[in-house]
């Protein structure tokens, strides 16, 4: 297989979140060009990438302002949601959705590659923090209408 | 006609009733969370066309695809999933699955994508 562009895998994963973001929650969300702050709410979601290679791994961890959060599904709902239930589960399909859309793009370009998703896991909280070592990872950070979300995607044996 | 939804994510579920409530002779019949329970709720609903995610737990798309090929091939597949590359959507052509879209989809697009599954012979 071709030697891989790590550039190329961060920024078709940044423009599939703002796509998903667009198309299946009608939210725009704007890079910030230097890092933001969440508040003390969060909603986070993560995805894991496999392949059948050993080695070559990732993952997808979106962290968000509860706000942001309720924002992006109440788009996708086309209004409020049930409950707090529909809140977490609606992340975790966005994410997946973002990954999804990522991933078509990424094993096109590297036939062979065939990453797959693993289900989403979601954590909702005050003060919560998630560390994924082990993975090389880029951040990128984005603002919406009620809050501030952190992207952090990770590709490893690549 | 008849639809049933396989997929574990209620988000999906929501998005297809949506999409075809109000549309005259299509009755969304339910929703099954993954493969092994979409397979006994073909059997007892008898529908047309079922929507098959790909990822899902207990038995995932792939794997309930070749079941229904062998057990009701008379059932239309529409397989919906956030992946479409090309190895994916092979492996599910050669399963027999004839139509796929991926998420997230416009309404548009899934009524036009499942009354073409259901003219296919």
């Amino acid at each position: 297989m071709e030697n891989i562009d790590r550039d190329f895998l961060y920024a078709t994963s940044a423009e599939a979140l703002i796509s998903v973001a667009r198309g299946a929650a009608e939210r725009d969300l704007v890079p910030l060009e230097s890092p933001g702050e969440l508040g003390g709410e969060k909603v986070a979601v993560v995805v894991g990438l496999v392949t059948r290679e050993p080695g070559k791994k990732g993952r997808f961890l979106l962290e968000m302002d509860q706000g942001l959060a309720e924002d992006l599904t109440e788009g996708m709902n086309g209004g409020p949601l049930d409950d707090a239930t529909e809140l977490y589960l609606f992340s975790g399909e966005l994410l997946n959705m973002v990954g999804g859309k990522a991933l078509t793009v990424i094993n096109n370009r590297y036939r062979g590659l065939e990453y797959r998703l693993t289900p989403p896991a979601i954590f909702a909280g005050k003060g919560l923090e998630i560390l994924t070592p082990l993975v090389r990872s880029q951040v990128t950070w984005y603002r919406g209408a009620r809050g501030v979300a952190r992207f952090d995607v990770g590709f490893e044996g690549v | 006609m008849r639809v049933l939804v396989i997929d574990d994510s209620p988000f999906i579920f929501k998005a297809v009733k949506k999409a075809l409530e109000g549309m005259e002779g299509v009755v969304v019949v339910g929703n099954a969370p993954n493969g092994q329970v979409g397979l006994d709720m073909v059997a007892e609903h008898h529908p047309d066309v079922v929507t098959l995610d790909v990822t899902m737990p207990v038995m995932d798309g792939i794997a309930t695809a070749e079941i229904l090929a062998s057990r009701h091939p008379e059932v239309k597949v529409l397989m919906l999933s956030a992946m479409g590359d090309e190895d994916l959507m092979a492996r599910a052509k050669a399963l027999g699955v004839r139509r796929f879209l991926t998420k997230p989809f416009e309404a548009a697009d899934l009524r036009q994508a499942l009354f073409s599954v259901l003219r296919d012979r």
